[in-house]
């Protein structure tokens, strides 16, 4: 089913109720306004008997009447209309002045753009207020001119944001395909930028609405909005304010209607914002806080876990049992399994990756280890064993000190796992400071040695360097010395060289194998690359759709794979090798987790499928040089890397 | 930081130019005559004609517009038509009690927004940032100036509780000065406070999600330490570029505030100016508002060095 | 007779400004002095780290921006020469696909609108025959043409890059460049794509410019590769030699970085590697004028090649490099860099 874009917009607009409601709203008062004149049971300008003052709500006058005698309710209805016409001409005006000028300078930048933001800035620089009175006058009084006014200087806010957006829109690749696709500039600004603009300019729009109803109020209840003979919301709060030495009546109904009007405008416009934001941008799934969620041990599945996970580590650092971890999947009240039953064993001293394409759940198995996973999700097992600790179910705060002490980890962005507020140094002492209570001086001079230790030239000055002075490599590098200062049982490193060129790729696999065996440190390596991982690990797990396929020895896993995936992997990698005819391929694409059958998750891109695998849940058995999560896995005869490579 | 101070002065002065220009040209586009309107109704032709010269807008617009120039960098914003007084010195009167209230105002707003924002964020999505993120809906919806009046009716008029005027011959001390101005602040305040929530609350859930933030936590430092170190400083830059937008809207509506409150400000000086055609005072008023927004603004920038390290080696 | 004939082409993009209004930021070199040809049908990589210059160098050919110096030439065209307007004609010969699959599909049009924007404008096709050719070109991606009033949300990465792929390929393009078709891909999807690739120069005779970072991935789909190293090209030649036996440092210190997933060739490379890489990782700040830019981290760096970059010379695989390994010091003469010491790689 294909949706365009306003369709889906439409759609998830209709499901927030809070921004539903403020559209009917919205509409109440566009059908008050319009029928004003039957609605109002009085005249809204005179009153009907000159010494029904400042009367109480009565059946006769429905909110009473002001300190002149007129009725409330009818001048209420009538301010309506001054409300929404003067939020109209405003917002038209802004929009009218404030998108083809942002559109303009937004695309063809040079000079204008130069001039005009001066102009901008200018007006920003001074109170929205204070620049309408100026513009006031010399326009002159009253409610048309006063938004007019009101109009201009928004009209400068719309003129930015549409630029900005249109600077961001051309960065887009897809404008410069459709140049490149020979699109003028003119189909380019009105085909690809302006639709994609169009949302931002929208949501602004309808909360400009709501700030044009201020200025409106505001400026007439100066004085210099509507005149006395225009029953407006800010016509009848001055007025109120000359009886308030009697009653503050006369200024609740006006002041509530300006309210309720502003924010049933900007629900709406949130709504909108939230409707319009964009699907399919990294797909991350938000964490809310930063909270952690107990795990609990489950069942692994109803399949019997017949051995540590094909570890042949007889002193295991880390142990992990019957690892689950699932997600609310979106727009449906289901919970979703990305890791299902994960076993997993690392040795003391011994390099294990795991290994994966995106999706497979490796990363989350990775945080889950950490009690890290983000916030709707929620992960289960029957036991995660670090060095002896369970950590399953182990309070916020011994956690914490386990992740400082015997965890260290490397994230894939350098740049993004450093915080760019604070000097290197900070970083790097802070889990010396905070978990060996070591002194200032203690932990500085640590860390000028943590970062020698990296291979960071010079880190007597360099400690004190923020991260954006540093290259992406050295910051990885800055990294794991954070990562090794408190002197870790284990090494997480999570696509440590995947954001990095090749050739600096070579020299941090070269510092983790290092600093793994100068410090007998055991390394859980997660990555998508069979080079990397051939280059560092011991054993390997190799992981697909959420489960471990296959484990073993890295020589005996890629040299004769006992599962078809792996086969599949290593066959698919385009080497440094010539090559005659196609390069082997998996064919289909990776399942989604919903996706996920109950039988064998490769089954459907399988060649050497059959009914067997088909009939039920596959467990991970032991094969001829690890363990192997298929069921014909002892009959293939499967390739590995050499009889590709010759 | 020397050098990001200068650069950002160098900048103000043409962006104050500007602000002369346009404010200049925009307030003389009205043809009403002044000269009448300051002598009333029975001044004699020769009288009025007196009266332009005396001011200087028988002379070209142009030159009108030198002069002023030329005086205004000077310091002279000229003399008020309506009182013959100096402007720059009626202004400077009423500087110290707009600025009070304005100071007032956001002192309210970064306390209360910024500590409901940070609560609404750590809660996300259950009760406590529902109710929050209400409020805040509510807060930015409400005009200052009814606030004033709500304020002013219940707690001077009502309970008695604090002034509902300026006193009369100006506060005696500071106690009343503050006094003076507690109710006029709140009501300016509450707007930008919700504002203010709305934007840390979100600055807050976004720098949550940040990877430091999960490099922090994987460094295994408690939930308080990584929010306090690693992310309420990283949150502060576009709660501070907020900060800027509302030290102007606190201005803005320092003149309703200051109009309800009969306080001798700034705002009700720009009123009355608006009111009476008065432009060398509108002009004036205009200037000193910029003025000070340039000022805050050159402030933040300051800070946002401080906040963010990159923008100190650029500098 | 070659299509494509790119001299001595330089971009600096200007810096932008400094905190003082007065202050301009330094001038970024992105690519210097570049020389490269393709002929007609032939597949050419350009390959290089992030930074280097390369996809750069393919925005100039796609007029996406303004070479400072040097000539662009495509058959008869003369690219550098063009005003402001480029000519359809040149924008129906040279097409484009780029790496990210979901920043290059505007997500507001349907995949129809996207495949046959380039034939209405272009071809001038209208209704039947526009329809015709859409739903032609999804087969040949291997996509079907039901898929064409689906939006670009509703694909996987792979899929994205068929589509971004078939409106390539709309114009049937003398020249498709392809700037890192596959590097956002996985494993098992990008082998898919090679291949698409691959039968698709076959059936459509497109010259292909196909810069990625991947060494490897190049050389299965490239006759011929273009080395670049922080803006400039450093060695050119047939695909096989470069990859086997190269004659600039950088290239065999790039050859040596890939890494194998067979353990016994990846130990093998890690010493290689070990001995070809010296100094800090990276290439940082500006890219100098007058030197060799890899200089920094040459393991056989001389005094020359901080103070010029050399003029390449031929090779004996026939191509070209430039480094001063050939004119000074052993004098290599556009040998391979293996027979400088056959001992290196051990060192």
């Amino acid at each position: 089913m294909s949706m365009s874009t306003r369709q889906r917009v439409q759609a998830r607009l209709t499901r927030n109720k809070v921004a539903m409601v403020g559209g009917v709203y919205l509409l109440v008062v566009v059908i008050v306004a319009l029928l004003a004149p039957l609605l109002a049971p009085h005249d809204e300008n005179l009153a009907t008997r000159f010494q029904d003052i400042l009367f109480s709500p009565s059946s006769e006058y429905w909110l009473g009447t002001d300190h002149v005698g007129r009725d409330i309710a009818s001048r209420l209805m009538f301010g309506a209309r001054y409300a929404l016409f003067a939020g109209a001409e405003a917002v038209v005006v802004a929009l009218a002045i404030g998108v083809p000028l942002g559109l303009l300078i937004g695309y063809f930048r040079g000079w204008v753009d130069a001039v005009v933001m001066r102009i901008v800035e200018t007006v920003v620089a001074v109170p929205a207020i204070v620049m309408a009175m100026a513009i006031i006058a010399g326009l002159g009084v009253g409610l048309t001119k006063a938004m007019l006014a009101v109009g201009i200087v928004y009209s400068m806010v719309i003129t930015r944001l549409t630029r900005a957006e249109v600077f961001a829109a051309r960065e887009e690749l897809y404008v410069d395909g459709a140049i490149a696709a020979g699109a003028s500039s003119i189909r380019v600004m009105f085909r690809h930028v302006l639709p994609n603009v169009a949302p931002a300019l929208i949501v602004q729009t309808t909360l400009l609405f709501a700030q044009a109803i201020l200025a409106e109020a505001g400026l007439s209840f100066l004085g210099i909005g509507a005149g006395s003979d225009q029953a407006s919301w800010g016509r009848m709060l001055r007025d109120a304010q000359l009886s308030i030495d009697r009653t503050i009546w006369p200024a609740i109904p006006p002041g509530l209607a300006v309210f309720s009007t502003v924010v049933a405008f900007n629900v709406f416009g949130d709504g909108l914002r939230d409707a319009f934001a964009r699907e399919a941008r990294g797909g991350r799934i938000g964490v809310g806080d930063v909270q952690r969620r107990e795990a609990r041990p489950i069942d692994n599945e109803g399949v019997p876990v017949q051995d540590a996970g094909g570890s042949s580590a007889s002193d295991p650092v880390l142990t992990v049992r019957g690892l689950s971890v699932a997600f609310p999947r979106l727009g449906t009240d289901d919970d979703v399994e990305v890791v299902s039953g994960i076993d997993l064993d690392v040795g003391r001293g011994e390099v294990v990756a795991l290994v994966g394409e995106s999706g497979s759940g490796k990363s989350i198995t990775a945080l889950s280890i950490l009690g890290l996973v983000p916030d709707p999700g929620q992960a289960s097992a029957s036991s995660i064993m670090l060095d002896g600790s369970e950590l399953v179910e182990m309070p916020f705060e011994q956690l914490s000190r386990i992740r400082g002490t015997d965890i260290g980890v490397i994230f894939q962005e350098p740049f993004a796992a450093l915080n760019p507020a604070h000097t290197v140094g900070r970083q790097v002492a802070e889990p010396l400071r905070y978990h060996l209570g070591m002194s200032r001086a203690a932990a500085r001079a640590r860390t000028i040695e943590l970062l020698a230790e990296v291979g960071i030239p010079d880190p007597e000055s360099r400690i004190d360097a923020y991260p954006h002075e540093f290259s992406g490599g050295m910051a990885q590098r800055v990294v794991a010395a954070m990562a090794l200062a408190c002197g870790p049982k284990l090494l997480i490193a999570d696509e440590p060289t995947t954001a990095l060129d090749v050739t600096v790729q070579g020299q941090l696999l070269d510092l983790i194998g290092d600093l793994a065996r100068r410090r007998s440190m055991s390394v859980l390596l997660i990555t998508h690359d069979l080079g990397v991982v051939a280059d560092l690990a011991d054993r390997v797990a190799v992981m697909y759709a959420g489960q471990v396929v296959e484990t073993g020895c890295l020589e005996d896993v890629f040299a004769s794979p006992q599962h078809p995936y792996t086969e599949g992997l290593i066959r698919a990698i385009p080497r440094n090798v010539s090559r005659s005819g196609d390069l082997p391929t998996i064919p289909g694409l990776v399942p989604s987790p919903w996706e996920w059958p109950d039988h064998c998750h490769f089954a459907d891109r399988c060649e050497h499928v059959t009914q067997e695998c088909r009939s039920g849940a596959v467990a991970l058995t032991p094969s001829a040089t690890g363990m192997s999560r298929c069921v014909r896995a002892e009959e293939l005869a499967l390739k590995g890397v050499r009889e590709e490579a010759s | 930081m020397l050098r990001l101070l200068v650069g950002r002065l160098a900048a103000a002065v043409p962006l104050m130019f500007a602000v002369a220009t346009l404010v200049f040209f925009l307030a003389q586009a009205n043809s009403s005559d002044p000269a009448g309107s300051i002598l009333g109704l029975d001044a004699t032709e020769d009288a009025i004609d007196a009266k332009r010269a005396e001011l200087g807008i028988d002379q070209p617009l142009l030159s009108q517009y030198g002069d002023w120039l030329v005086d205004a960098v000077q310091g002279d914003l000229g003399t008020n038509w309506f009182t013959g007084e100096e402007i720059t010195t009626e202004l400077f009167d009423r500087i110290p009690v707009t600025l009070g209230l304005a100071f007032g105002g956001l002192l309210l707003a970064v306390v209360i927004g910024c500590s409901l924002g940070v609560l609404a964020a750590l809660k996300a999505g259950r009760w406590q940032d529902r109710v929050i993120t209400v409020i805040a809906s509510l807060g930015i919806a409400m005009p200052s100036f009814w606030i004033a009046l709500l304020l002013a009716y219940y707690f001077a008029i009502e309970l008695r509780w604090l002034p509902a005027v300026w006193p009369p011959g100006g506060p005696d001390g500071i106690g009343e000065w503050v006094e003076a101005l507690v109710l006029p602040s709140v009501a300016l305040g509450v707007a930008a406070s919700a504002a203010i929530a709305r934007q840390t609350r979100s600055a807050m859930i976004g720098v949550l999600q940040r990877d430091y933030v999960r490099t922090a936590l994987a460094k295994g430092l408690p939930v308080r330490r990584v929010v306090g170190r690693h992310a309420i400083r990283n949150a502060a830059i576009p709660v501070v570029t907020l900060i800027g937008f509302q030290v102007a809207a606190l201005l803005g509506g320092s003149l309703f505030v200051e109009l309800i409150f009969n306080i001798p400000g700034l705002g009700s000086y720009g009123v009355d100016a608006i009111f009476r055609g008065n432009v060398p005072a509108l002009l004036g008023f205009v200037m000193v508002i910029a003025f000070v927004v340039v000022l805050v603004n050159i402030a933040l920038d300051l800070s946002y060095a401080w906040l963010n390290p990159k923008v100190r080696v650029r500098g | 007779m070659s299509l494509l004939e790119v001299s001595d082409l330089s971009v600096v993009f200007p810096g932008g400004r400094g905190t003082l209004p007065w202050q301009r930021l330094p001038n970024v070199r992105a690519v210097q002095g570049a020389n490269l040809s393709i002929r007609a049908s032939e597949s050419v990589g350009l390959v290089g780290e992030s930074g280097s210059g390369k996809t750069t160098l393919g925005r100039a050919i796609l007029r996406l921006l303004h070479p400072t110096e040097g000539t662009i030439r495509l058959g008869d065209f003369d690219v550098t020469g063009f005003g402001r307007r480029t000519p359809r004609a040149y924008r129906k010969a040279v097409q484009v696909v780029f790496q990210d699959p979901v920043g290059s599909l505007n997500p507001a049009m349907t995949v129809r609108d996207i495949v046959a924007e380039p034939l209405r404008l272009n071809m001038g096709l209208q209704d039947e025959a526009l329809d015709e050719r859409s739903a032609e070109l999804m087969g040949l991606v291997g996509l079907e043409a039901h898929h064409l009033d689906r939006y670009p949300y509703e694909f996987s990465g792979g899929q994205r890059q068929r589509i971004a792929i078939a409106r390539a390929l709309a114009t049937t393009p003398e020249l498709l460049v392809l700037d890192e078709p596959v590097s956002a891909l996985d494993v098992s999807t990008q082998s898919q794509v090679i291949n698409l690739l691959e039968r698709l120069q076959r059936e459509t005779d497109a010259a292909y410019l196909f810069i990625a970072h991947d060494l490897a991935v190049v050389r299965h789909v490239c006759q011929r590769i273009a080395v670049m190293y922080h803006s400039r090209i450093v060695e050119t030649g047939p695909a096989d030699a470069i990859c086997d036996d190269p004659a600039h440092p950088y290239t065999a210190l790039l050859i040596a970085s890939i890494p194998d997933p067979d353990p016994a060739v990846q130990r093998e490379k890690t010493s290689r590697r070990r001995a070809l890489g010296r100094g800090v990782a990276g290439a940082t700040g500006a890219p100098p004028v007058d030197a060799c830019p890899f200089a920094a981290r040459c393991p056989h760096v001389m005094d020359i090649c901080h103070t010029s970059f050399p003029t390449p010379i031929a090779t004996a695989a026939g191509g070209e490099v430039a480094c001063h390994l050939h004119t000074t010091g052993p004098m290599l003469g556009g040998r391979p860099l293996s027979e400088l010491d056959p001992d290196t790689d051990e060192a």
